[in-house]
This record gives C-alpha cells, sequence and structure tokens, in this order.
C-alpha cells in the first residue's frame, strides 16, 4: 500500500518524464489528417465503453482509469 | 575613405531593404486553374488562409470568408484559401458541399505551409498593399469574426 | 437490487432525488433548446440486451449521449441512461446436499433453494435512471477547464456526483494534460433496511437488527497524457486514484457458518435453521488504476490496443486486456472484431464461508465477485452510415468468467463450483447530427 506521498512523487516523476518525452513527439499541423478522423479520436466510442463498464461495473471487482479526448485535428 | 564608407552605407541600405523586401517578395501557389503570384496582386490587401477539409473550424469559416470576399473585393481585397489536403477527392467533395467564392491554392505538400511556419489549423496571414505580412492568427472563432473583419478593414484603409 | 415489495419509506427520497432529477433535466433541455444559431448536436443513441445463461441476470438499457459546441467555443456534453434489470445472483452462501431456506431482504417470507442449487436471490428487479452534463470552457488557445454534475437512481441507491477537469494542450497540440477530480456521495437504502454486519439472518416475524440506510463517500482523482505519436499514432496514459469511505458493504450478501472440517452448518441462535451471517467489509478502500491505450491507423483499418492494471488495499489487483481491430470497407462501413481479457485477484477478506471456531469481528465476504477469476470477452461489431451524417451500429459480445471453485470442506466439494458466469450482450447503436 502506498503512501500519499511517494504516489505524489512517482506522479510527478512520471509526469515530468512523460512530458520531456512528449516534447520531441508529434507531427505539423498540415499532417493531422488521419487522427482528425473521428474513429482515431480515443474517447469517440463512449457510448460503447460506458454500456461495456456499467456491465463489468457490476460483476467485476475494479473499474475505472477509462480515457477522455485529446489527439484528434488539433484545430483551434 | 568617403567613397568606403559610402560603399558601406550602400550595402547598409541593401541589406535593409533587402530584410523588409524578404516578406514584400511575395509568394507563389498552384491554384485550382493555375498558379497565384502574389507579386502580380501589388496594391491589393491579401489574406491567406490555410485550410483542410478535415478541418471542423475552417468548414466554419467559408461562409464568412465568401461574405468577406464580397464586401470588399471591390476595396481591394483577395482571398486565398490554400488546401493542404493529401488527397485531391477530398478537396472535391468539400468545395460541392461548401462553396468557395474566392481562390482556391493547393499546396498539398505543404511547402507554403512551412515557408510561413504556420502553427495550427486554420491558419491566416493577411499582408498589407506593400505587400509586408501585417496579421496572423490561429483557428476560427465565431465569437472573434468582428475582430477578423476590423483588422482587413483597416489594411484596406491604408494607401 | 431490491425485491418488489411496498414503497412506503421511499417517496421522501424519491421527492429528493426527482427535484434533483428534475432540475439537471430541465438544464439538460434548456441547453439543448438554447443551443446558438448554428448549434449542432451530435447524438449518439443506444438499446442494449444483456443475458447471463441460467436463468440468472437480465437486463435492458436505452442510453443517450448527446455533445455540442456552441458558438462561445463551450463544448456540452449531456447524458441518459435508463436500465431496467431482473433476474437472481449468487447470496454468497454455500450450496449443501440439502435444502436450504433464507429470509427475504424485506423480512417478509422465505425461499428455500433446493439440494445442491447454489443460493440465490432471484426475486431481483431494479429499474434504475442515470443523468449526466458536462461543460467544458476554453479559457486561451490552450486551456480548458470543466465542471460536471451526475445523478443516478434505482429502488434502493442513490447516487450523486460532481466533478471538474483542466485540459492544458502543449506541443503545437501535440500533447494533451488532463486533471480531473470527482467528488461522489452515494446513499444504499436497501429493502427490508441496512443489515448490522456480521449479524445473523433472522427468521420472518422476528424484529431485524438493521438500520434504515447508510451512505459512502468517495474522491476520484485522474491524471492523463495524450500523446500524438506520429501521422498514424495516437497515445494514451492516465493514472486513477479512487478513495472510497463508509458504507462498502452489499447488504444482500450472506455467508454460511459452518464446521470447517466436517462440512456441518451450525444452527442459528434461536436454532430453528441453518446460521447465515451477514457479510462485512472494510469502511474505506483506496485504490489506484493505470490505463494506457494505443490507436494506429493503417491503410484499410485500425487497432486499438488498451492494458489497464488495478491495485488495492483490499487486497485486489487486477489486468485488462483489451484489443479491437476494425476493418475499414467501403461506403464507410466497418467490421470489428473485439477480444478482452480480465483477470483479478481474490479481496484479503474473502471467504467462502464462516468457520464456526472462527470469531465474529473480521471482515468476511463470500461475494463471488471478490473471488479471483479471469473473464474473456470475444465480440464484433458492424457499422454502417446512414443519411448525410448518420452511423448504424450493430454490436454482439460474449463474456464468461472462469473461477476457481473455492476451498470448503470434503462433504462440500460436490456442490460448490465457482459460479462461472456465462453471459451475451448485444447493442444497436444509432448515431446522428441534430
Amino acid at each position: 500500500m502506498m503512501s500519499l506521498k511517494t504516489i505524489t512523487l512517482a506522479a510527478c516523476l512520471l509526469t515530468s518524464n512523460v512530458l520531456a518525452g512528449c516534447s520531441v513527439m508529434g507531427v505539423q499541423p498540415w499532417d493531422r489528417d488521419l487522427l482528425a478522423q473521428r474513429q482515431m479520436q480515443i474517447g469517440e466510442d463512449a457510448l460503447d465503453l460506458a454500456t461495456d463498464d456499467h456491465i463489468y461495473f457490476s460483476k467485476e471487482a475494479t473499474s475505472g482509469g477509462r480515457g477522455f479526448g485529446g489527439g484528434g485535428c488539433g484545430c483551434n | 575613405m568617403r567613397r568606403v564608407l559610402a560603399n558601406m552605407g550602400l550595402t547598409a541600405l541593401l541589406i535593409l531593404t533587402g530584410l523588409a523586401s524578404a516578406q514584400a517578395e511575395g509568394f507563389t501557389v498552384a491554384t485550382t486553374d493555375g498558379v497565384f503570384d502574389s507579386t502580380q496582386y501589388q496594391g491589393k490587401v491579401i489574406y491567406v488562409d490555410f485550410w483542410a477539409s478535415w478541418c471542423a473550424p475552417c468548414r466554419k469559416s467559408f461562409p464568412w470568408m465568401n461574405e468577406v470576399q464580397a464586401r470588399y473585393a471591390d476595396d481591394g481585397l483577395v482571398i486565398i484559401a490554400v488546401n493542404l489536403d493529401k488527397e485531391p477527392a477530398l478537396v472535391k467533395e468539400f468545395l460541392n458541399s461548401t462553396p468557395a467564392d474566392f481562390l482556391i491554392g493547393l499546396d498539398p505538400e505543404a511547402e507554403l505551409a512551412e515557408q510561413f511556419a504556420i502553427l495550427g489549423m486554420p491558419s491566416v496571414r493577411v499582408f498589407a498593399r506593400d505587400g509586408s505580412l501585417q496579421i496572423e492568427h490561429v483557428g476560427f472563432r465565431e465569437k472573434d469574426k468582428a475582430a477578423y473583419e476590423a483588422g482587413i478593414k483597416q489594411l484596406l484603409e491604408q494607401p | 437490487m431490491q425485491l418488489i415489495s411496498d414503497a412506503d419509506s421511499d417517496r421522501r427520497s424519491s421527492g429528493k432525488v426527482a427535484g434533483i432529477a428534475s432540475a439537471l433535466a430541465a438544464a439538460s433541455a434548456q441547453l439543448i433548446a438554447a443551443g446558438g444559431a448554428q448549434a449542432e448536436w451530435d447524438v449518439n443513441t443506444s438499446l442494449m440486451f444483456y443475458q447471463e445463461a441460467d436463468g440468472r441476470v437480465q437486463d435492458l438499457s436505452f442510453k443517450s449521449l448527446a455533445s455540442t459546441t456552441r458558438d462561445n467555443d463551450d463544448e456540452i456534453t449531456v447524458g441518459l441512461q435508463l436500465d431496467t434489470l431482473t433476474g437472481a445472483s449468487p447470496t454468497g452462501a454455500l450450496a449443501r446436499p440439502e435444502a436450504q431456506s433464507f429470509t427475504r431482504p424485506s423480512g417478509r417470507g422465505e425461499y428455500t433453494i433446493a439440494a445442491g442449487e447454489h443460493p440465490q436471490d432471484n426475486t431481483f428487479n431494479d429499474d434504475r435512471y442515470d443523468l449526466s452534463i458536462n461543460w467544458l470552457r476554453p479559457y486561451s488557445q490552450d486551456l480548458k477547464l470543466g465542471l460536471g454534475a451526475s445523478v443516478s437512481k434505482e429502488y434502493d441507491y442513490l447516487h450523486l456526483g460532481l466533478s471538474a477537469q483542466a485540459v492544458r494542450e502543449l506541443n503545437n497540440k501535440n500533447t494533451t494534460l488532463r486533471l480531473a477530480i470527482g467528488l461522489a456521495q452515494d446513499e444504499n437504502k436497501p429493502v427490508g433496511g441496512v443489515p448490522r454486519p456480521l449479524s445473523e439472518m433472522q427468521t420472518t416475524d422476528t424484529v431485524l437488527d438493521r438500520t434504515s440506510s447508510d451512505d459512502k463517500t468517495i474522491v476520484d482523482t485522474v491524471l492523463g497524457v495524450t500523446q500524438v505519436v506520429s501521422r498514424r499514432a495516437i497515445v494514451q496514459i492516465n493514472y486513477a486514484l479512487s478513495i472510497a469511505n463508509g458504507y462498502l458493504n452489499d447488504p444482500y450478501k450472506f455467508l454460511s457458518v459452518i464446521d470447517p472440517v466436517s462440512g456441518e452448518a451450525d444452527l442459528s441462535t434461536s436454532a430453528d435453521r441453518l446460521a447465515y451471517v451477514f457479510e462485512q467489509r472494510p469502511d474505506s478502500r483506496t485504490g489506484h488504476n493505470l490505463y494506457t491505450e494505443w490507436r494506429y491507423r493503417l491503410d484499410n483499418s485500425i487497432a486499438n490496443l488498451s492494458y489497464r492494471y488495478h491495485t488495492d488495499d483490499w487486497g485486489i489487483d487486477s489486468h485488462t486486456l483489451e484489443g479491437r481491430y476494425r476493418f475499414l470497407l467501403d461506403g464507410g462501413r466497418y467490421i470489428e472484431p473485439h477480444l478482452r481479457y480480465y483477470n483479478q485477484s481474490e479481496a484479503d477478506f474473502y471467504a467462502p464461508f464462516l468457520a464456526n471456531t472462527a470469531p465474529l469481528t473480521e471482515d468476511a465476504s463470500a461475494d463471488y465477485r471478490l473471488a479471483a477469476f479471469t473473464g474473456t470477452t470475444i465480440g464484433a461489431k458492424y457499422g454502417r452510415p446512414v443519411g448525410k451524417n448518420g452511423e448504424l451500429g450493430f454490436r454482439l459480445e460474449f463474456y464468461q468468467t472462469r473461477g476457481d471453485d473455492p476451498d470448503v470442506p470434503e462433504s462440500l466439494v460436490a456442490v460448490n463450483s465457482y459460479p462461472d458466469l456465462s453471459s451475451v450482450f448485444g447493442q444497436v447503436s444509432y448515431r446522428f447530427s441534430w
């Protein structure tokens, strides 16, 4: 069982490392054509996922942690 | 000595003018029926918009650009919307459902986009009558339409 | 879950909930109506049926999610869900070579389970509705802040939730950071009241050892990163912390009290039936989830892979691995097979029964959902465009769980295998712009 202090430290380290790595990845704005498609966006299947989560929540002892948006066309 | 100084002065002047005119030099881009050469539009205000068929705010900006082009064409406004799609079929499809009453540029290799160093979609660059770059912004927002139009009007009022 | 019975005591809380729910519904309706001249709603609706084998649970569910972006760039999402659930669920008592009888949760009447049959409470009927609303507003080119609220109500359960989130974009919108926090207050008001944990099940006509309801509070935090990796690939990683406090028991579950060697059942204190004791779980639970999802765009297909690891202070660790592969066909149609693998370890306090030699003071639950088991799902979805902007989807999935048979005395092994689940669910969904 991790203490709150350990969790916070781990989260900060993870975030800073991930962010440092993130700054070297990515594409130009005009290369977002494929990612702009709805089917490539994380969370576009929210309805299906909500249906599944509802079933698994009542049959399994663990749940949650799922995704949100981000990605996409990067417009505006 | 005076000659050397004069030469240096002349060189400096040339360099400065060169820097200034690098922006005023103009740009070219292919269009749906030929080539657009900005130097042929000296004295006009050129509004360059970078767009793509998959960009939702771009779709929303077209009706507004149609309005603005019609309203200020006689005052010397030229709008050219440069497309960055990789597939020409998508461009045709888009223009069929969202008509454009302004010039359409085609830049599938993103050469002009890179030259202008655009940072997001859509991107706008507006050049004054003397060819200098005066306005740049990223994104199209309904609530900023009035501000966009005011910017264009201001450039049109300049000689 | 609850039994069909009178609803007197529920009218008061129903009134309060009806008030909150209608406020939420009114706000949603107002938003939908006042969208603005060019408001376009992206609506996704579905009807789902779920059926378990062996006459266990059956569920019919209607769900709708609608979202829009207003003229001032606010993003609003409204969700509605209606469920009707019927069927039977294992209660936690052991099957025995002889018939057993149990008191209904309401305290009125009994039901009998035949010899060798797994005890299930088979008169559940539950209708549930769920409303949620989320509002996200941009405060600059790269920052959005939002608030959300949700309410859900079933006959014996009420949930109220509030949430807040911040979304920050970096690296030319190639990186998206999100921090969300949620607070939920749930009230459990089971039929017949909340039994005192570890108290004995009484026969009918005795005064039940109960309180009318009990609450729990849950705080959730999620920190996530979405990153564009290339023109074809995107990845997301989320860390979620969840802390629950309060009444975490299932009021309808109990354990058999037996001799751990012979398997002989104890008699209740009143000696008129066998002894069963209501379960007790810890009054707090802290859990961590680490989730990652990858999407990759190939020329004519899309691959989607996700993994979630969960660990908590109840001793439950779980792994969930899911893969979807979407074949893009012409005309905008697609076929997407789906596989899910789930594995969980048992809770520290999971116990198939209570030994009559052990003291009656520690947490114990025989709920089969807290045991170690593996779940496998296999399914597929077919989608096709309809009209100008619509899409029709059909999904069919088969979900099976397998667990180790509980560790019970020799004499009871034959009739006590793990209640493996075998279920099918299907969904028809319709997505359109309005």
